[in-house]
């Protein structure tokens, strides 16, 4: 499959004068959803005061909560809020396939995944995570400014390689993506990042056209990543039904693969509030924590 | 030439193209749309599909279909197809068109002129040219003229200068022109656009266009040609005689006749209707006393022509007053002389000399008024004897010297000798009072004061006569005022002083408007003195509107002579100065005659359009229309557009508010009505009386939003019988003969109305007919008031007293003058307390939406009597407290008290 080139100067300064727009659009959505969590309420090795508990056998004398236990007749001891930080690797499709949408109303779906990237990493930093890009240049950081280091290099992003920085053992990994390529290449990436028992989350970004084949009449079809290659269909109300079945199964294969290395699968249309996918991938990315 | 029923087309050729749509068919059934053309990232899925689903591409069969039409309407268009086309004019050569253009053909002076074009279209169709023979002579003097040979495209430039001239036709001129014409063109056929009436020399005329066979098509048309004259009868007094004659004796005709004062403001209006056989009506047309003078002109409405136009002139308006005055007078100062109350009662009617006998009948007087302090010699007593008889009025007052005088031949009752004297050292009577005025006597309708006493009179020998002869009656009956007729004229007796030795009669408003009343009974002055020659002021034109005289060959007219109409003397008003006498073209026309005898060999036809209509426009914008359509569907079709369903929705909108069915609509206009106030009149169905009510509630409209917080939003027409009235604040009523009493229907809305506080303002119009007792009376709009409510329940009524809301509600009034002043007003005696005890009924009679009506166009103000602009404001004022009062209840009854409230305080 090809790729589309982002080295282009022009593109690049296109992409660079539309990222703060992506910015505010991420924070927006960050925002939204941020309201509705409230801490981890796990108990771990943090600093945040969780609760207090009985004392238990077992229980390290240096726990016990002195204060507490005077007031009371029982030993009491104190827990703290989880706070391990995990290291997240994110990364978005720049594909041509990627550059699209169906009508003017819809976000492209490059810029449906950016935002999303962007608003999970705020989302993650905020919660105390270490936050990095597939591929780039830098290790995930948990520092507030990371947001703006991968906002800079997200253009860069290019391919679904791991790169200079190899994605570390027991750290996770989101992927926005259409995943319009051969299965076999993503199931060789999941494998080997999943070998070194990196979990993640496969999401699917698809167009409601691209699901739906929402067109009527006689049309001629071209390949987005390839013009020269074209189709006719005279009455694509007639294909329509057997399109989406084969749509279904292209999406049954990776969210298959997804499942085959244990991890998490989604998949959002670009008519549907990103809030919500936002929501979703962030509670998969929890789940995929325990 | 190629015809199918009354559809032709004038290029049939081009039909022959239509064998092309088979071809285009064929072309677009093979050349399937362009698809649409779709870049799609998950094409690898699409990549094997097509083999199993591809069909034949077609362009689909409705679009074909609708291509087919389009192409087949473009060449029907450029066949030019012709509906209805008329037949060719006969002949090949050029042709003459005789038009009537006297004062006969000003009646639907449009619709003849819309023929002749039609005609000059179809000879400009032809190739053919024309040359045009107005038959009436042209205002520059220079007689019946043909014109030359022109094209139709001349002609028709010709034909819009072309205008209906006041005066006959003369076909003795014409003839010699088309004889000279037709001598030299021998090929011509004659169109003769007839105006329908045959003088005498009109038959020679016509033979003359049809020798050596020629041809000749007739024009004439009983719808076109209506030609009405309107003459001058005999004077009645109180108004005057008019006939009304028409052309064509069948046939039920209505025409409205209107009086016009001399700004142009209307005075009032009359429909005369001719039934089948009516050729000439004869009517009557009484006035109010002060408007019977303002009348300037009487117009018949529809059709516009000059001998429609009925012009008065200053034998009309002026009516001259003559005082007899003695040596006596002119010694005697100030309040003791009788000519002193004569002179003041008089004031503003015009003119009024006082002089001698013999100086008096040298002016030109319609009434004299005979003093008993003024005496006269037997030589001037015959004299004006002889006045009186030719025609004069004379109003004379009793007094010592005529109570002394035997027989006196100038009284209209012999008189007993001596006099009465109620009151002084010798007698025990009391004063008496004044009685009644005899009913249908001409002072009927004049309102008797009840405070006028008489001390002495002179009385009638009571002869069975003196009753027939009585105008008013003392309170014992004896006669005051005597009247009758002495040859032509008339000689009024007042039994009394015309100064207050006898009675206190001259203090009195009834002696100013009894002497009015008789002044304009008179017949006004005599014809001018024949020796001077009057010269033009301002003219009529064929239509009837009058302009300045612009000299030229208009010459003065000779008022000794008969007046006949033509370039030189052409109709309308001449003279100088104060001195113009009209002169009308109805009275100079002999009676009409209507043309009938046609030569034979004439094709006759009429003045109907032959309704030819092209239908190349009409279908080259179909087709447009439709190319326009293909153009948006293909489009659809490809995926340009795809369906806009937000704008679709919105155009299905726009179509659902214009086809909106009725009772939408209704609902629309019904929520208008609940969120701003509107004013309701009640249709009466006489469209002239709606037109003034809604004129004039419009005028009040802008007076009240104006001057007041009310935002009147507009004036709505009310059908009792099927609207819901209660959205109206107040509903104007007016009384019109025409109306019906109200169905059951009607009666319970409006007494539904009016039961949940509507106000209803009932208007008889016609104050100036009513006598002083007002509702109980039986003047004619009283009458119709009892008939239009005999179904509604009416609660007691009681006049507007003093303090009434009405008179505080804005403005303070004293009275709620109209186009008519004074007259009473009724209300509600006591109106429910649920709706703050405001009236929900109003009757009166001044004519309020007449004087109310604001500048209209095509009519112009009523005028208001007497008061002028002064009482038209005064009756913006009475529109204004009305409004408050029904909208604002008795919240202003109150303030009655904060005079005293406020003094209080200050203590």
């Amino acid at each position: 499959m090809a790729r589309h080139e982002h080295d282009n100067i022009g593109a690049a300064a296109r992409l660079a004068s539309e990222l703060p727009g992506l910015l505010l659009d991420a924070q927006h959505v960050a925002h939204s959803v941020m309201r509705g969590l409230h801490g981890r309420r796990r108990t771990g090795q943090g600093e945040t005061f969780w609760q207090f508990r009985h004392y238990q056998q077992g229980d390290s004398s240096r726990d016990i909560d002195w204060r507490q236990t005077a007031k009371r007749d029982d030993a009491f001891v104190r827990e703290l809020e989880w706070e391990a930080a995990q290291s997240i690797w994110l990364y978005r499709d720049a594909t041509a396939s990627m550059q699209f949408r169906s009508h003017a109303r819809l976000p492209y779906k490059k810029d449906y995944a950016e935002v999303l990237l962007l608003a999970l990493g705020m989302l993650l930093l905020g919660g105390g995570e270490q936050v990095g890009l597939l591929g780039g240049d830098f290790s995930p950081q948990a520092h507030e400014a990371a947001i703006a280091r991968i906002h800079e290099r997200l253009p860069f992003q290019t391919e679904m390689t791991e790169g200079a920085r190899a994605v570390s053992a027991k750290s996770q990994v989101v992927l926005f993506s259409d995943f319009y390529m051969q299965p076999e290449k993503l199931k060789a990436f999941c494998l080997s990042l999943a070998a070194r028992q990196v979990r993640g989350v496969v999401v699917q970004i698809c167009d409601p056209a691209e699901e739906n084949l929402s067109y009527h009449g006689r049309v001629q079809f071209e390949d987005i990543e390839n013009t020269s290659d074209k189709e006719t269909i005279p009455q694509v109300e007639a294909i329509r039904d057997q399109y989406h079945a084969r749509f279904q199964a292209h999406r049954k294969e990776i969210a298959d693969i997804a499942r085959l290395c244990g991890w998490h699968f989604a998949a959002f249309r670009t008519d549907e509030k990103p809030e919500k996918a936002l929501s979703e991938v962030y509670h998969l990315l929890q789940a995929g924590e325990e | 030439m190629f015809s199918l029923g009354s559809l032709t087309f004038l290029a049939p050729w081009m039909l022959a193209s239509l064998a092309a749509v088979p071809l285009l068919w064929w072309l677009l059934r093979i050349l399937p749309p362009r698809p649409r053309i779709v870049q799609l990232p998950t094409f690898f899925l699409l990549r094997d599909l097509q083999a199993n689903v591809r069909t034949p591409a077609h362009t689909p069969w409705w679009l074909l279909l609708l291509r087919a039409l389009i192409l087949c309407l473009f060449i029907f268009a450029f066949a030019d197809p012709v509906l209805r086309r008329a037949d060719d004019i006969p002949g090949s050569g050029d042709v003459l068109l005789v038009i009537d253009n006297g004062w006969a053909a000003a009646a639907n002076w449009d619709k003849r002129s819309e023929k002749i074009a039609e005609y000059l279209s179809r000879l400009g169709r032809a190739g053919r040219n024309a040359a045009m023979l107005p038959t009436a002579a042209p205002e520059d003097g220079g007689g019946v003229k043909m014109s030359n040979v022109m094209t139709p495209e001349e002609a028709k430039g010709q034909l819009t200068r072309m205008k209906p001239q006041p005066w006959p036709v003369d076909h003795d001129a014409a003839r010699k022109e088309a004889v000279a014409f037709l001598e030299k063109n021998t090929d011509t056929h004659v169109l003769f656009f007839s105006d329908g009436l045959s003088s005498a020399e009109t038959p020679v005329f016509l033979k003359a266009l049809t020798e050596k066979n020629r041809g000749l098509t007739m024009l004439r048309d009983g719808a076109v040609n209506r030609p009405y004259v309107l003459r001058e009868e005999e004077r009645s007094p109180g108004g005057l005689r008019l006939s009304l004659e028409r052309l064509d004796a069948a046939g039920s005709a209505v025409v409205k006749l209107v009086a016009y004062a001399g700004e142009g403001n209307v005075i009032d209006e009359k429909t005369i209707s001719f039934s089948a056989g009516d050729k000439t009506i004869e009517f009557e047309w009484s006035f109010a006393d002060e408007l019977r003078n303002r009348v300037t002109r009487i117009d018949v409405l529809q059709p516009r022509m000059a001998s429609g136009v009925f012009l008065t002139d200053s034998r009309w308006q002026q009516r001259p007053v003559g005082i007899l005055s003695g040596i006596a007078q002119k010694e005697t100062a100030g309040f003791l002389n009788e000519v002193y109350y004569l002179r003041r009662a008089l004031e503003g009617g015009g003119d009024v000399t006082v002089d001698g006998q013999a100086e008096l009948e040298k002016k030109e007087l319609s009434a004299i008024i005979w003093p008993d302090s003024a005496g006269l010699t037997a030589v001037e007593r015959v004299n004006l004897l002889n006045w009186v008889e030719k025609g004069g009025f004379l109003i004379r007052f009793a007094g010592p010297n005529l109570a002394a005088a035997a027989d006196d031949p100038l009284l209209p009752v012999p008189l007993r000798h001596g006099q009465r004297a109620m009151q002084g050292a010798l007698t025990w009577e009391k004063p008496v009072h004044m009685g009644s005025i005899v009913a249908e006597s001409p002072l009927d309708g004049l309102a008797v004061p009840k405070d006028v006493t008489v001390l002495r009179q002179v009385l009638a020998d009571p002869t069975p006569e003196v009753l027939e002869k009585t105008w008013i009656q003392l309170e014992d009956g004896t006669p005051f005022v005597t009247g009758g007729k002495v040859g032509k004229g008339t000689i009024v007796l007042v039994h009394a002083t015309a100064g207050p030795d006898w009675s206190n009669f001259c203090y009195s408003g009834l002696y100013v408007e009894m002497l009015q009343r008789m002044i304009s009974l008179s017949a006004g002055i005599a014809e001018y003195k024949a020796e001077k020659l009057l010269p033009p002021a301002m003219l009529m034109d064929g239509f009837g509107s009058l302009r300045q005289s612009a000299g030229g060959i208009v010459g003065p007219v000779n008022p000794a002579q008969q007046f006949t109409p033509s370039p030189v003397t052409p109709p309308g008003i001449y003279g100088q100065r104060d001195q113009f006498k009209a002169y009308n073209l109805g009275p100079a026309l002999s009676p009409l005659r209507m043309l009938e005898e046609i030569p034979s060999g004439s094709l006759e036809e009429t003045y109907a359009l032959s309704g030819e209509e092209s239908l190349k426009g009409s279908l080259a914008t179909l087709a447009v229309l439709l190319l326009l359509l293909d153009t948006i569907v293909t489009l659809f079709l490809r995926g340009f557009i795809s369906l806009p369903l937000r704008p679709f929705s919105a155009v299905l909108c726009i179509c659902v508010i214009l086809f909106a069915t009725p009772a939408a609509a209704q609902e629309i206009e019904e929520a208008e009505l609940v969120s701003s106030i509107y004013l309701g009149y009640i249709e009466t169905g006489d469209q002239f009386t709606d037109q003034v009510s809604y004129n004039g509630l419009m005028g009040l409209k802008d007076i009240v939003n104006a001057r007041t917080n009310i935002q009147i939003e507009g004036v709505r027409s009310v059908d009792p019988s099927r609207d819901i009235l209660i959205y109206y604040p107040i509903l104007y009523w007016p009384m019109t003969e025409s109306q019906t009493a109200l169905s059951i229907s009607a009666a319970r809305n409006i007494q539904d109305y009016m039961a949940r506080g509507g106000m209803v303002v009932v208007d008889t119009r016609d104050q100036q007919f009513a006598g002083p007792e007002g509702l109980s009376g039986s003047s004619p709009g009283t009458a119709r008031l009892r008939k239009l409510t005999e179904n509604l329940q009416i609660a007691e009524l009681a006049p507007v007293g003093e303090g009434h809301i009405l008179t505080k509600s804005f403005y303070l009034l004293d009275d709620f003058p109209g186009v008519y002043q004074g007259g009473q007003l009724w209300v509600e005696k006591e109106p429910s307390p649920d709706y703050d005890s405001v009236t929900s009924i109003l009757i009166g009679g001044n004519d309020w939406a007449a004087a109310w009506s604001a500048e209209e166009s095509d009519r112009s103000r009523f005028i208001v009597t007497p008061g002028g602009e002064q009482q038209r404001e005064m009756s913006y004022r009475f529109g204004v407290n009305l409004l408050m009062a029904a909208l604002a209840g008795n919240y202003k009854a109150d303030q009655v008290h904060v005079p005293y409230i406020l003094e209080r305080m200050k203590k």
